[in-house]
């Protein structure tokens, strides 16, 4: 383990990205925040020891990344752990000792579901994708979505397609697409995840070859947010559902939330989600609020050290019970599953 | 009281190594040394097994992770403690020091760990003991502005809990998302805001405190009108050197009807500080003025990176309208790009313009990390030492830049390093030793709010002279005469030496050398530039001080209670005179900037220093306002001045009794105008009357006076009489008694006592705001309470540390 080309030796220790982070907030202790898990594992390499050997508290880092934007030089804890996590599943499944508990709870049963069966299906991919023809600079864009979408709104997609053509100006399907949002659903992560480095490798260099560059994609969910990343080489532009509307379509869309919306799914007013949605809403509307930061941490990569998934879960509960009933207006798929008060973004997005 | 609870307790704590254990050392630095371990004293196993049978041993943690974890804060230093304490309460804490005291162990209590100064480092091992289940916040005083709660709550925590009551607690540090109380009364920290209204020391109203011996002990605001020292004061700020806090309650204000904040753009950075004269020149008093330069690389051009300055104005709509007009027109004169902001739109884009900075930083000089340290020079030297810096950053090639809170002088220097470049902490040493050494020629502090901690203890003798570092040293074996609290912080080891002289500034005079000059000080000398003024007499009287800032643009804020304008200003201050204009946030104790003390046939003693923001060392300056002569005679004093206000209209409203005079004080108070004093007044000819006065820096108060016009109609009252503080009716009744007496409480809680005062005949002044009944000991039989309390032992044992 190394520490070279990494951010984590940017860390000045100031303290800045504590009061961000879920797993902090939970404890108050340094051990549970993103300065003592750098601390953690600068030590480590200093000492030579393999990550899990050492003190393991920095895999309850669920990966939200909401310790990022605060840093002021940049360190991206939650992109380390990631890459430490598929450095150390290298060549095979995990090599961490012992699986995690079963969930407790039927949601997270039932997530673990999703999990399994996309992971199982997102291995069956061959050959290469295709290059979707007519997707180029200034065309419709393509759209991206997580395995957890299809799994749990499979007919989001299909609505995303139409609002978008609507507003795009038509064109039709572009051929091609269907087996490229496939491959794109493979390079999600969830194959890293799941200690699947190699099959993930396979899904990220495929994608690229085929994502003609200039153009653009269009995600549908959070979960497929690592694409921004995967594509970035690629000369690809990456943009949430809301922000890409607001940018290219202002005035042309409208957002109606479902009745007894409360709640946004996420702490940050600027996040780009939900802020370009609140930002169509009527002045008189009624504004959900935002979550409390300790509740904000679920939806981060699914790295799947048995501490991660157990973090996770613990938050999750949390979260569902502070909830009590409450709506909640979400662009994760995952929170559709765990809360079931959980409204989707894209039900009530409609074209003008 | 409205009790409010946080609910259950904090969850899980990590897995407790249940053996001491002193595994590999770990880093404090990625590239940099490993954190420094003293031996463990003997008795820690004991403490330890003590600690583990009092809170468990999931609560006494002592693997090498933890310890570890415990050994960093955002400093440049590092220190790895033996153990890792997790106390339940106040009492757990208590328990701890006596255990720690039995084995001989160090000890330091330690908030969320944010400090850039190394206060939280146990420098010489022993036991960290975190405030993190000391998170309460007990009762919420909304009628008198007090909060009151336990060290370990976050300061966000605090203003969400505020928020529902319409209230704010002000000093407002970066971190405080994050930071702890406990931790910013150790630090005694300020922020943004402490221009205006002060830092940390001005709220603290008292402290529960563990004493160094195990002791319990309560210092209050009110302990110098009972006869003892300002021992609260001294606390506030000492770093946690002294005794380790364990409740405190703290003052809040209201929210400001309407807030702004201009965000100004410059392409010269000296174009930028010259405005914030010019702000302060047209008698404006902002709540917070803070400006980040632009970037500075040595010999490569920044182009397209301005200075910023962001000011923020509060107060009534009308007030906010006025100011921020004069503040555009202010900036925009002096070539910068405005654009006005509400408060809560800013913190989002000050959070962007400032990272936005760092990361063009970051790419223009190829440097990832900054180190970040604070110094204060009076703010008629800032550009000078903006200038200093630009050279210092040259001569040791470190692209820099520099945030600070500009009005009051607080510069926070910023140079940008490369951790992979093995003699990074060598150059930044030498930036820091060198920029500190700029600030002591051009008469600064050492510190405006971080502190000196481990940081900058060796610098110490650079601000202070031997003498002073030899009282601060018996300050605090008075208090820990064992050194296991918190020791090696603050003052350089071995004892103070004679101050060595900074490199290349042979003409520049050393902070202390200006001060106690050949002659002693000038019997009045008023410092406009840096909003001062200089008393080096008894003969100086408030009246003379008046006359002197006449033209200024600038007033003493202090009209002494049982004293008068003719009244001497260094005996007012000796005797700890309250001020009629206390409701402001800045009162009369905290405008002491340095005080000169006569200890037997000894040279003057000069504690203190020329900067508005000092937190240098221990805060010995604060110990003259009430000092009475116990720390020496005084006999010269550096006050703070604000500016004077841009208009001012006095109340005074005669009631049929003290009842209904208070009701309509309430009723007045709850109407959020710009009072600058409010109370009941009893008389010398036995009237009952309401007397107020209102003031505004920037703008006129024709809609406050409208609203309060309206208010007294509808009470059947009208505005009458107008008049100067010095002259005002309650300095005028209350002038001449040698002592006061105090009680505290709102004039609506203490009615029943200005009866019997009213019945007596006597005047009394109880004042609104923070909340004090003040009467002539002695002259008129007092309700039934305790007289003067005396000097406690241990504040003899202060005052003999001056006498060195």
């Amino acid at each position: 383990m190394t520490i070279a080309g990494t951010t984590l030796d940017r860390c000045t220790r100031c303290g800045l990205c504590l009061s961000s982070c879920p797993t902090y907030l939970e404890t108050r202790m340094e051990h549970d925040g993103p300065r003592g898990r750098v601390w953690t594992l600068l030590a480590a390499v200093r000492d030579g020891d393999a990550p899990p050997t050492v003190d393991p508290t920095f895999w309850d880092c669920t990966g939200c990344g909401l310790c990022v934007a605060p840093c002021p030089t940049g360190v991206d804890l939650p992109a380390e752990l990631d890459s430490l996590w598929s450095a150390l599943n290298r060549g095979g499944p995990a090599a961490d000792p012992g699986p995690p508990q079963p969930p407790a709870s039927a949601a997270e049963r039932g997530l673990e579901t999703v999990r399994a069966h996309a992971v199982a299906r997102l291995r069956r991919l061959d050959p290469e994708p295709p290059e979707p023809t007519g997707a180029t600079a200034g065309a419709a864009p393509l759209i991206a979505f997580s395995p957890y979408l299809t799994a749990l709104r499979p007919d989001a997609p299909a609505r995303a397609r139409r609002l978008l053509t609507a507003l795009d100006g038509g064109g039709g399907p572009i051929d091609g697409h269907e087996a490229w949002e496939r491959w794109a659903a493979a390079a999600c992560g969830l194959l890293a995840d799941d200690g699947r480095p190699t099959d993930d490798r396979r899904a990220v260099e495929a994608l690229r070859r085929a994502t003609p560059g200039g153009s653009t994609v269009v995600l549908l969910d959070p979960a497929a947010s690592r694409l921004a990343a995967v594509l970035a080489p690629a000369g690809v532009e990456v943009l949430p559902l809301p922000r890409y509307l607001a940018q290219r379509h202002p005035g042309r869309w409208r957002f109606e939330p479902a009745t007894g919306t409360e709640l946004l799914d996420t702490a940050v007013p600027e996040d780009d989600w939900y802020a370009p949605l609140l930002d169509t809403l009527p002045e008189d509307h009624p504004r959900p609020a935002l979550l409390p930061r300790r509740y904000a941490g679920l939806a981060g990569r699914d790295l799947q050290h048995p501490r991660t998934v157990a973090s996770l879960r613990r938050q999750a509960e949390g979260k569902g019970r502070w909830l009590d009933g409450r709506g909640l207006l979400t662009a994760d798929p995952r929170s559709l599953a765990r809360h079931s008060t959980a409204r989707f973004y894209l039900e009530g997005l409609h074209h003008d | 009281m409205t009790p409010t609870s946080r609910g259950p307790g904090h969850g899980r704590l990590p897995a407790a190594g249940f053996e001491l254990c002193h595994g590999p050392r770990l880093v404090g630095r990625p590239a940099g040394e490993p954190a420094r371990q003293a031996p463990p004293a003997p008795g820690l196993a004991a403490f330890a097994a003590e600690a583990r049978e009092l809170l468990g041993a999931e609560r006494v943690l002592t693997d090498p992770t933890t310890l570890g974890l415990h050994s960093y804060d955002a400093s440049l230093d590092s220190r790895r403690p033996d153990a890792v304490v997790v106390p339940r309460s106040g009492d757990d804490l208590r328990e701890l020091v006596l255990a720690a005291g039995r084995g001989s162990v160090p000890w330091v209590v330690r908030g969320a760990g944010t400090g850039y100064s190394g206060g939280a480092l146990p420098d010489a091992g022993g036991a960290v003991l975190l405030t993190r289940d000391l998170d309460r916040i007990l009762a919420v005083d909304p009628d008198r502005r007090l909060v009151r709660c336990e060290p370990g709550v976050v300061l966000a925590e605090l203003r969400e809990a505020l928020a529902p009551y319409g209230l704010r607690y002000l000093p407002d540090p970066s971190s405080y998302q994050v930071c702890t109380v406990g931790g910013n009364v150790a630090e005694n920290a300020g922020g943004p805001h402490a221009l205006a209204v002060g830092p940390t020391s001005n709220f603290v109203v008292s402290l529960d405190v563990v004493l160094p011996d195990g002791s319990a002990a309560e210092f209050g605001e009110e302990d110098v009108w009972r006869g003892g020292l300002d021992l609260r004061g001294l606390l506030v700020g000492s770093e946690g050197t002294l005794g380790a806090v364990r409740g405190l309650t703290l003052r809040v204000a209201p929210e400001p009807e309407c807030s702004q904040v201009l965000v100004a753009r410059f392409d010269e950075q000296d174009a930028a500080a010259a405005t914030v004269e010019r702000v302060l020149g047209i008698g404006l008093l902002p709540s917070a003025i803070d400006m980040i330069t632009s970037a500075y690389v040595p010999g490569a051009p920044v182009h397209g990176d301005p200075s910023l300055l962001f000011i923020e104005v509060e107060g009534t709509a009308g007030e906010v309208r006025h100011q921020a007009a004069a503040l555009t027109e202010a900036a925009a004169q002096a070539g910068g790009r405005c654009e006005l902001l509400s408060s809560r739109a800013f913190m989002a884009t000050r959070a962007r313009l400032v990272k936005e900075k760092v990361r063009r930083m970051v790419t223009t000089s190829g440097r990832p990390c900054y180190y970040l340290f604070d110094a204060v020079v009076p703010r008629s030297r800032l550009t000078t030492l903006m200038a200093a810096l630009r050279r210092r950053a040259d001569q040791h090639d470190l692209p820099i830049l520099n945030t600070f809170h500009a009005a009051d002088g607080n510069v926070h220097p910023a140079p940008f390093y490369d951790p992979a470049d093995p003699d990074y902490r060598t150059k930044l040493r030498g930036f820091l030793a060198d920029v500190l050494a700029d600030c002591a020629a051009l008469d600064g502090s050492l510190s405006g709010e971080h502190g000196v901690g481990l940081e900058k203890a060796e610098f110490m003798p650079l601000f202070h002279s031997p003498r002073e570092l030899l009282v601060m040293r018996g300050v605090k074996d008075a208090f820990d005469p064992a050194g296991l609290c918190n020791p090696g912080k603050i003052l350089p080891e071995p004892d103070p030496a004679p101050a060595p002289q900074p490199a290349d500034h042979g003409a520049g005079p050393v902070r202390g050398a200006l001060r106690a000059g050949p002659g002693g000080s000038p019997a009045l000398r008023v410092r406009t530039g840096d909003g001062a003024v200089e008393i080096g007499s008894p003969e100086v009287s408030f009246a003379a001080v008046a006359h002197a800032l006449r033209d200024t643009g600038l007033e003493l804020v202090h009209e002494p209670l049982g004293g008068g304008p003719e009244s001497s200003v260094l005996a007012a201050i000796d005797r700890g005179r309250p001020a009629l204009r206390e409701t402001l946030a800045v009162r009369a104790r905290d405008l002491v900037l340095s005080a000169g003390l006569a200890v037997g046939r000894q040279e003057v003693l000069t504690v203190g220093g020329s900067c508005t923001k000092d937190v240098s060392g221990y805060e010995l300056r604060r110990l003259a306002f009430g000092g009475r002569g116990r720390i020496g005679r005084l006999t010269s004093v550096s006050l703070r001045l604000l500016p004077s206000p841009t208009d001012r209209r006095s109340l005074e409203v005669e009631a049929a009794d003290p009842g209904q005079a208070a009701l309509l004080c309430r009723e007045l108070h709850r109407l959020g105008l710009p009072f600058t004093a409010l109370g009941v007044l009893l008389d010398r000819s036995a009237r009952v009357l309401v007397s107020g006065l209102l003031e505004v820096r920037g703008g006129t108060l024709d809609e406050p006076a409208a609203r309060l016009r309206t208010a007294l109609r509808h009470h059947g009252f009208e505005l009458r009489a107008c008049w100067s503080p010095l002259d005002s009716p309650a300095v005028t009744a209350l002038a001449g008694a040698s002592d006061l007496e105090h009680r505290a409480g709102q004039p609506w809680q203490l009615v029943e006592v200005l009866r019997r005062l009213h019945d007596t005949g006597g005047p009394a002044f109880a004042s609104v705001g923070p909340g004090a009944l003040w009467y002539p000991r002695g002259v008129v039989a007092g309700p039934d309470r305790p007289l003067s309390c005396g000097t406690s032992s241990l504040g003899s044992r202060v005052a003999a540390a001056f006498e060195v």
